[in-house]
Protein backbone atom coordinates (compact mmCIF):
# COMPACT_ATOMS: atom_id res chain seq x y z
CA UNK A 1 0.00 0.00 0.00
CA UNK A 2 1.60 3.49 -0.90
CA UNK A 3 2.10 5.88 1.65
CA UNK A 4 0.23 8.68 0.34
CA UNK A 5 -3.45 8.44 1.34
CA UNK A 6 -5.92 8.85 -1.63
CA UNK A 7 -8.77 11.30 -1.75
CA UNK A 8 -11.71 12.15 -3.92
CA UNK A 9 -11.68 15.67 -5.76
CA UNK A 10 -15.04 16.94 -5.75
CA UNK A 11 -16.91 18.25 -8.52
CA UNK A 12 -18.93 17.17 -11.87
CA UNK A 13 -17.57 16.26 -14.99
CA UNK A 14 -19.15 18.10 -18.23
CA UNK A 15 -20.24 14.80 -19.06
CA UNK A 16 -22.40 14.42 -15.54
CA UNK A 17 -25.09 17.29 -16.68
CA UNK A 18 -25.36 15.29 -20.39
CA UNK A 19 -25.59 11.78 -18.75
CA UNK A 20 -28.58 13.66 -15.92
CA UNK A 21 -30.83 15.01 -18.51
CA UNK A 22 -31.40 11.79 -20.58
CA UNK A 23 -31.91 10.22 -17.31
CA UNK A 24 -34.63 12.57 -16.69
CA UNK A 25 -35.59 12.00 -20.17
CA UNK A 26 -35.74 8.67 -19.66
CA UNK A 27 -37.97 9.10 -16.74
CA UNK A 28 -40.39 11.13 -18.45
CA UNK A 29 -41.08 8.80 -21.09
CA UNK A 30 -40.96 5.72 -19.09
CA UNK A 31 -44.24 7.51 -17.01
CA UNK A 32 -45.70 7.86 -20.42
CA UNK A 33 -47.01 4.19 -21.25
CA UNK A 34 -48.04 3.53 -17.34
CA UNK A 35 -51.46 1.96 -18.86
CA UNK A 36 -49.69 -0.72 -21.19
CA UNK A 37 -47.10 -1.51 -18.25
CA UNK A 38 -49.84 -2.65 -16.28
CA UNK A 39 -51.77 -4.31 -18.97
CA UNK A 40 -48.11 -6.64 -19.46
CA UNK A 41 -48.29 -6.91 -15.74
CA UNK A 42 -52.11 -8.48 -15.21
CA UNK A 43 -50.83 -10.88 -17.99
CA UNK A 44 -48.13 -11.95 -16.45
CA UNK A 45 -49.88 -12.27 -13.32
CA UNK A 46 -52.74 -14.29 -14.76
CA UNK A 47 -49.45 -16.43 -16.35
CA UNK A 48 -48.01 -17.05 -13.76
CA UNK A 49 -51.34 -18.18 -11.22
CA UNK A 50 -51.99 -20.94 -14.52
CA UNK A 51 -48.83 -22.31 -13.47
CA UNK A 52 -49.14 -22.38 -9.75
CA UNK A 53 -52.61 -23.79 -10.41
CA UNK A 54 -51.02 -26.40 -12.92
CA UNK A 55 -48.36 -27.00 -10.56
CA UNK A 56 -50.83 -27.69 -7.42
CA UNK A 57 -53.06 -29.69 -9.78
CA UNK A 58 -49.86 -31.85 -10.13
CA UNK A 59 -49.27 -32.15 -6.41
CA UNK A 60 -52.27 -33.21 -5.80
CA UNK A 61 -52.17 -36.07 -8.35
CA UNK A 62 -48.93 -37.25 -7.72
CA UNK A 63 -50.29 -37.07 -3.83
CA UNK A 64 -53.21 -39.10 -4.71
CA UNK A 65 -51.38 -41.58 -6.92
CA UNK A 66 -49.11 -41.95 -4.18
CA UNK A 67 -52.25 -43.15 -2.20
CA UNK A 68 -53.20 -45.44 -4.26
CA UNK A 69 -49.64 -47.31 -4.32
CA UNK A 70 -49.23 -47.79 -0.86
CA UNK B 1 -9.49 -4.59 -13.15
CA UNK B 2 -12.59 -3.90 -10.65
CA UNK B 3 -15.70 -4.81 -11.24
CA UNK B 4 -18.65 -2.41 -9.68
CA UNK B 5 -22.64 -3.55 -9.12
CA UNK B 6 -25.05 -1.42 -8.17
CA UNK B 7 -27.88 -3.58 -6.07
CA UNK B 8 -30.78 -1.57 -6.14
CA UNK B 9 -35.06 -2.23 -6.16
CA UNK B 10 -37.69 -0.17 -6.90
CA UNK B 11 -39.43 -0.56 -3.56
CA UNK B 12 -37.69 -0.85 -0.72
CA UNK B 13 -37.20 -3.88 1.93
CA UNK B 14 -36.97 -5.93 -0.76
CA UNK B 15 -33.37 -7.16 1.08
CA UNK B 16 -30.85 -5.20 -0.96
CA UNK B 17 -28.61 -5.08 1.99
CA UNK B 18 -29.31 -8.44 3.10
CA UNK B 19 -28.39 -9.73 -0.29
CA UNK B 20 -25.40 -7.13 -0.62
CA UNK B 21 -24.15 -9.10 2.45
CA UNK B 22 -24.21 -12.40 1.94
CA UNK B 23 -22.89 -12.06 -1.46
CA UNK B 24 -19.88 -10.34 -0.65
CA UNK B 25 -19.16 -12.67 2.09
CA UNK B 26 -19.45 -15.82 -0.58
CA UNK B 27 -17.59 -13.87 -3.05
CA UNK B 28 -14.89 -13.84 -0.09
CA UNK B 29 -15.18 -17.58 0.23
CA UNK B 30 -13.66 -17.85 -3.82
CA UNK B 31 -10.36 -15.98 -2.82
CA UNK B 32 -11.84 -12.69 -3.79
CA UNK B 33 -11.34 -8.96 -2.62
CA UNK B 34 -14.71 -7.25 -2.42
CA UNK B 35 -15.81 -3.95 -0.99
CA UNK B 36 -19.12 -3.11 -0.12
CA UNK B 37 -20.58 0.70 0.05
CA UNK B 38 -23.60 1.42 1.61
CA UNK B 39 -24.97 3.96 -0.43
CA UNK B 40 -28.81 3.66 1.20
CA UNK B 41 -28.39 7.36 3.00
CA UNK B 42 -31.88 7.18 4.42
CA UNK B 43 -31.95 3.35 5.93
CA UNK B 44 -28.72 2.33 5.69
CA UNK B 45 -28.43 -1.26 6.55
CA UNK B 46 -25.23 -2.83 6.12
CA UNK B 47 -23.09 -1.86 8.80
CA UNK B 48 -25.82 -3.34 11.08
CA UNK B 49 -25.60 -6.93 9.57
CA UNK B 50 -22.16 -6.59 9.70
CA UNK B 51 -22.28 -5.62 12.99
CA UNK B 52 -19.99 -2.55 12.65
CA UNK B 53 -19.86 0.16 15.30
CA UNK B 54 -20.05 3.89 14.37
CA UNK B 55 -16.47 4.05 16.51
CA UNK B 56 -14.89 1.84 13.91
CA UNK B 57 -15.21 4.12 11.76
CA UNK B 58 -12.68 6.85 11.04
CA UNK B 59 -14.40 8.88 8.47
CA UNK B 60 -17.81 8.51 7.01
CA UNK B 61 -18.26 8.32 2.72
CA UNK B 62 -20.24 11.40 3.00
CA UNK B 63 -16.63 12.81 4.47
CA UNK B 64 -14.92 11.29 1.54
CA UNK B 65 -17.47 12.33 -0.95
CA UNK B 66 -16.50 16.32 -0.01
CA UNK B 67 -12.73 15.57 -0.15
CA UNK B 68 -12.57 15.61 3.87
CA UNK B 69 -11.50 12.26 4.63
CA UNK B 70 -9.02 10.09 2.83
CA UNK B 71 -10.22 6.43 1.54
CA UNK B 72 -8.33 4.86 4.02
CA UNK B 73 -10.12 6.32 7.06
CA UNK B 74 -13.57 5.09 5.61
CA UNK B 75 -12.68 1.68 4.97
CA UNK B 76 -13.50 -0.44 7.58
CA UNK B 77 -11.83 -4.23 7.20
CA UNK B 78 -13.92 -6.50 7.99
CA UNK B 79 -12.31 -9.78 7.01
CA UNK B 80 -11.09 -10.74 10.49
CA UNK B 81 -13.98 -9.35 12.40
CA UNK B 82 -16.08 -11.73 10.65
CA UNK B 83 -13.48 -14.93 10.61
CA UNK B 84 -13.43 -15.02 6.84
CA UNK B 85 -10.93 -17.79 6.11
CA UNK B 86 -9.94 -15.89 2.70
CA UNK B 87 -10.15 -13.32 0.29
CA UNK B 88 -10.89 -9.95 1.63
CA UNK B 89 -14.24 -7.79 2.71
CA UNK B 90 -14.17 -4.05 2.95
CA UNK B 91 -16.87 -2.09 4.21
CA UNK B 92 -17.71 1.84 3.88
CA UNK B 93 -20.35 3.07 5.61
CA UNK B 94 -22.36 6.63 5.37
CA UNK B 95 -22.97 9.31 8.12
CA UNK B 96 -26.12 8.86 10.59
CA UNK B 97 -26.09 12.32 11.11
CA UNK B 98 -29.56 14.00 9.88
CA UNK B 99 -27.87 17.32 8.48
CA UNK B 100 -24.89 15.53 6.80
CA UNK B 101 -27.67 12.92 5.08
CA UNK B 102 -29.86 15.89 4.15
CA UNK B 103 -26.92 17.58 2.51
CA UNK B 104 -25.90 14.83 0.58
CA UNK B 105 -29.40 13.71 0.05
CA UNK B 106 -30.05 17.51 -1.70
CA UNK B 107 -26.51 17.81 -3.59
CA UNK B 108 -26.52 14.52 -5.20
CA UNK B 109 -23.71 12.01 -5.98
CA UNK B 110 -21.51 12.83 -8.56
CA UNK B 111 -20.96 10.57 -11.51
CA UNK B 112 -17.05 10.72 -10.77
CA UNK B 113 -17.66 9.76 -7.16
CA UNK B 114 -18.43 5.77 -8.55
CA UNK B 115 -16.30 5.91 -10.79
CA UNK B 116 -13.15 7.14 -8.53
CA UNK B 117 -14.09 5.40 -5.72
CA UNK B 118 -14.00 1.96 -7.37
CA UNK B 119 -10.76 2.71 -9.20
CA UNK B 120 -9.19 4.00 -6.00
CA UNK B 121 -10.77 0.22 -4.14
CA UNK B 122 -8.82 -1.23 -7.09
CA UNK B 123 -5.74 0.42 -6.79
CA UNK B 124 -5.34 0.70 -2.84
CA UNK B 125 -6.95 -2.02 -1.56
CA UNK B 126 -6.63 -4.72 -4.69
CA UNK B 127 -10.72 -5.16 -4.79
CA UNK B 128 -11.68 -7.54 -7.06
CA UNK B 129 -15.12 -6.08 -6.63
CA UNK B 130 -17.36 -2.94 -5.38
CA UNK B 131 -21.02 -3.57 -4.34
CA UNK B 132 -22.91 -0.46 -4.16
CA UNK B 133 -25.92 -0.94 -1.80
CA UNK B 134 -28.62 1.48 -3.30
CA UNK B 135 -31.91 3.69 -2.59
CA UNK B 136 -34.63 2.13 -3.23
CA UNK B 137 -36.94 4.09 -6.12
CA UNK B 138 -36.91 5.10 -9.57
CA UNK B 139 -35.16 8.51 -9.46
CA UNK B 140 -32.48 10.50 -10.83
CA UNK B 141 -29.90 9.93 -8.04
CA UNK B 142 -30.01 6.12 -8.11
CA UNK B 143 -30.08 5.96 -11.93
CA UNK B 144 -27.02 7.45 -11.59
CA UNK B 145 -25.66 5.33 -9.06
CA UNK B 146 -26.92 2.20 -11.11
CA UNK B 147 -25.67 3.91 -14.58
CA UNK B 148 -22.31 4.64 -13.19
CA UNK B 149 -21.30 0.97 -11.82
CA UNK B 150 -20.49 -1.63 -14.31
CA UNK B 151 -23.15 -3.85 -13.70
CA UNK B 152 -26.97 -3.79 -12.35
CA UNK B 153 -28.66 -6.33 -10.23
CA UNK B 154 -32.24 -5.17 -9.32
CA UNK B 155 -33.85 -7.13 -6.46
CA UNK B 156 -37.32 -7.97 -7.00
CA UNK B 157 -40.43 -9.34 -5.18
CA UNK B 158 -43.06 -10.76 -6.62
CA UNK B 159 -45.98 -8.35 -5.91
CA UNK B 160 -47.12 -6.62 -8.71
CA UNK B 161 -46.52 -3.40 -7.28
CA UNK B 162 -42.84 -4.36 -7.19
CA UNK B 163 -42.72 -6.16 -10.66
CA UNK B 164 -44.79 -2.96 -12.53
CA UNK B 165 -41.60 -0.62 -10.71
CA UNK B 166 -39.04 -3.46 -11.70
CA UNK B 167 -40.64 -3.61 -15.40
CA UNK B 168 -40.17 -0.02 -15.87
CA UNK B 169 -36.61 0.44 -14.45
CA UNK B 170 -35.63 -2.11 -16.41
CA UNK B 171 -37.11 -0.25 -19.68
CA UNK B 172 -35.13 3.06 -18.51
CA UNK B 173 -31.80 1.00 -18.24
CA UNK B 174 -32.46 -1.07 -21.74
CA UNK B 175 -32.55 3.03 -23.02
CA UNK B 176 -28.72 3.03 -21.82
CA UNK B 177 -27.36 -0.55 -22.70
CA UNK B 178 -26.74 -1.37 -19.57
CA UNK B 179 -25.47 -4.80 -18.25
CA UNK B 180 -28.35 -5.45 -15.87
CA UNK B 181 -29.39 -9.13 -14.12
CA UNK B 182 -32.72 -9.71 -11.73
CA UNK B 183 -32.41 -11.55 -8.87
CA UNK B 184 -35.55 -12.55 -6.89
CA UNK B 185 -36.47 -12.43 -3.44
CA UNK B 186 -38.48 -13.34 -1.20
CA UNK B 187 -40.32 -15.70 -3.49
CA UNK B 188 -43.20 -17.21 -2.03
CA UNK B 189 -42.12 -21.68 -1.57
CA UNK B 190 -44.94 -23.02 -3.62
CA UNK B 191 -43.74 -19.62 -6.29
CA UNK B 192 -39.97 -20.60 -5.88
CA UNK B 193 -40.41 -24.27 -7.12
CA UNK B 194 -41.96 -23.63 -10.24
CA UNK B 195 -39.57 -24.19 -12.88
CA UNK B 196 -40.98 -21.68 -15.36
CA UNK B 197 -40.72 -18.90 -13.31
CA UNK B 198 -37.09 -17.95 -13.79
CA UNK B 199 -37.94 -17.99 -17.31
CA UNK B 200 -41.14 -16.01 -17.46
CA UNK B 201 -39.98 -13.19 -15.59
CA UNK B 202 -36.77 -13.51 -17.47
CA UNK B 203 -39.12 -12.51 -20.50
CA UNK B 204 -41.73 -10.17 -18.89
CA UNK B 205 -38.43 -8.08 -17.96
CA UNK B 206 -36.42 -8.61 -21.15
CA UNK B 207 -33.61 -9.26 -18.53
CA UNK B 208 -32.09 -12.05 -17.39
CA UNK B 209 -32.89 -13.67 -13.63
CA UNK B 210 -29.90 -14.90 -12.49
CA UNK B 211 -31.28 -15.80 -8.93
CA UNK B 212 -34.53 -17.19 -7.11
CA UNK B 213 -34.22 -16.94 -3.28
CA UNK B 214 -37.12 -18.40 -1.70
CA UNK B 215 -38.41 -16.65 1.60
CA UNK B 216 -37.55 -17.98 4.84
CA UNK B 217 -38.63 -16.87 7.82
CA UNK B 218 -35.35 -17.89 9.67
CA UNK B 219 -33.71 -14.87 7.96
CA UNK B 220 -36.12 -12.67 9.01
CA UNK B 221 -35.27 -14.17 12.66
CA UNK B 222 -32.11 -13.87 12.12
CA UNK B 223 -31.94 -10.03 11.21
CA UNK B 224 -29.24 -8.02 12.59
CA UNK B 225 -27.43 -10.89 14.04
CA UNK B 226 -24.71 -11.22 11.22
CA UNK B 227 -24.47 -12.51 7.96
CA UNK B 228 -26.85 -15.26 7.61
CA UNK B 229 -24.61 -17.75 5.34
CA UNK B 230 -21.32 -17.13 7.84
CA UNK B 231 -23.62 -18.77 10.91
CA UNK B 232 -25.81 -21.51 8.47
CA UNK B 233 -23.28 -23.20 5.26
CA UNK B 234 -25.12 -25.67 5.14
CA UNK B 235 -29.16 -23.70 4.67
CA UNK B 236 -30.77 -23.74 1.26
CA UNK B 237 -30.52 -20.38 1.07
CA UNK B 238 -26.81 -20.57 1.33
CA UNK B 239 -26.81 -22.67 -1.84
CA UNK B 240 -29.13 -19.99 -3.56
CA UNK B 241 -26.98 -17.68 -2.74
CA UNK B 242 -23.57 -19.19 -4.17
CA UNK B 243 -25.67 -20.07 -7.33
CA UNK B 244 -25.99 -16.15 -8.02
CA UNK B 245 -21.94 -15.96 -7.16
CA UNK B 246 -21.09 -18.75 -9.81
CA UNK B 247 -22.75 -17.01 -12.36
CA UNK B 248 -21.05 -13.79 -11.35
CA UNK B 249 -17.81 -15.47 -11.40
CA UNK B 250 -18.07 -17.20 -14.30
CA UNK B 251 -19.87 -15.10 -16.11
CA UNK B 252 -19.30 -10.99 -15.59
CA UNK B 253 -15.52 -10.37 -16.35
N1 LIG C 1 -35.00 -14.31 1.39
C1 LIG C 1 -35.45 -13.75 2.51
N2 LIG C 1 -36.33 -14.44 3.30
C2 LIG C 1 -36.80 -13.89 4.44
N3 LIG C 1 -36.46 -12.69 4.90
C3 LIG C 1 -35.60 -11.95 4.17
C4 LIG C 1 -35.05 -12.44 2.94
N4 LIG C 1 -34.22 -11.48 2.45
C5 LIG C 1 -34.24 -10.45 3.31
N5 LIG C 1 -35.07 -10.71 4.37
C6 LIG C 1 -35.40 -9.86 5.52
O1 LIG C 1 -36.15 -8.76 5.04
C7 LIG C 1 -35.87 -7.58 5.78
C8 LIG C 1 -35.46 -6.47 4.83
O2 LIG C 1 -34.22 -6.79 4.25
P1 LIG C 1 -33.12 -5.70 3.95
O3 LIG C 1 -32.93 -4.77 5.08
O4 LIG C 1 -31.93 -6.42 3.44
O5 LIG C 1 -33.85 -4.94 2.76
P2 LIG C 1 -33.43 -3.62 2.01
O6 LIG C 1 -33.90 -3.76 0.62
O7 LIG C 1 -31.98 -3.36 2.22
O8 LIG C 1 -34.29 -2.55 2.77
P3 LIG C 1 -34.21 -0.95 2.65
O9 LIG C 1 -34.91 -0.62 1.37
O10 LIG C 1 -34.91 -0.47 3.86
O11 LIG C 1 -32.76 -0.62 2.61
C9 LIG C 1 -34.78 -7.97 6.77
O12 LIG C 1 -35.37 -8.21 8.02
C10 LIG C 1 -34.19 -9.25 6.20
O13 LIG C 1 -33.69 -10.08 7.21
MG1 LIG D 1 -30.95 -1.63 2.97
Amino acid sequence: MSMRKHYFKPGRDESEANLRAKISQALLSAQTDIDVVEKKVSAFERRLEEILNRLDDLESRLKKLEELLE
Amino acid sequence: MVISFSIHSYRGGTGKSTTTANLAVMLTLYNKKVATVDLDLTSPGLHVIYQVSQSQMKATLNDYIYGKAALEDVVVDLTNQLSLPRGKLYFLGASMKPEEIAKLMREGYSERFFREVAKQLGEVYGVDYVIFDTHPGLNEDTLLAVLSSDVSFMLMRMDKQDITGTYVTAQVLSKFNKTSYVILNMVPPDMANAPELQAEVSKLLGVPVIGVIPFYPEILQHRSRGVFILRHPKHPYTLRIKAVVDFIVNNIK
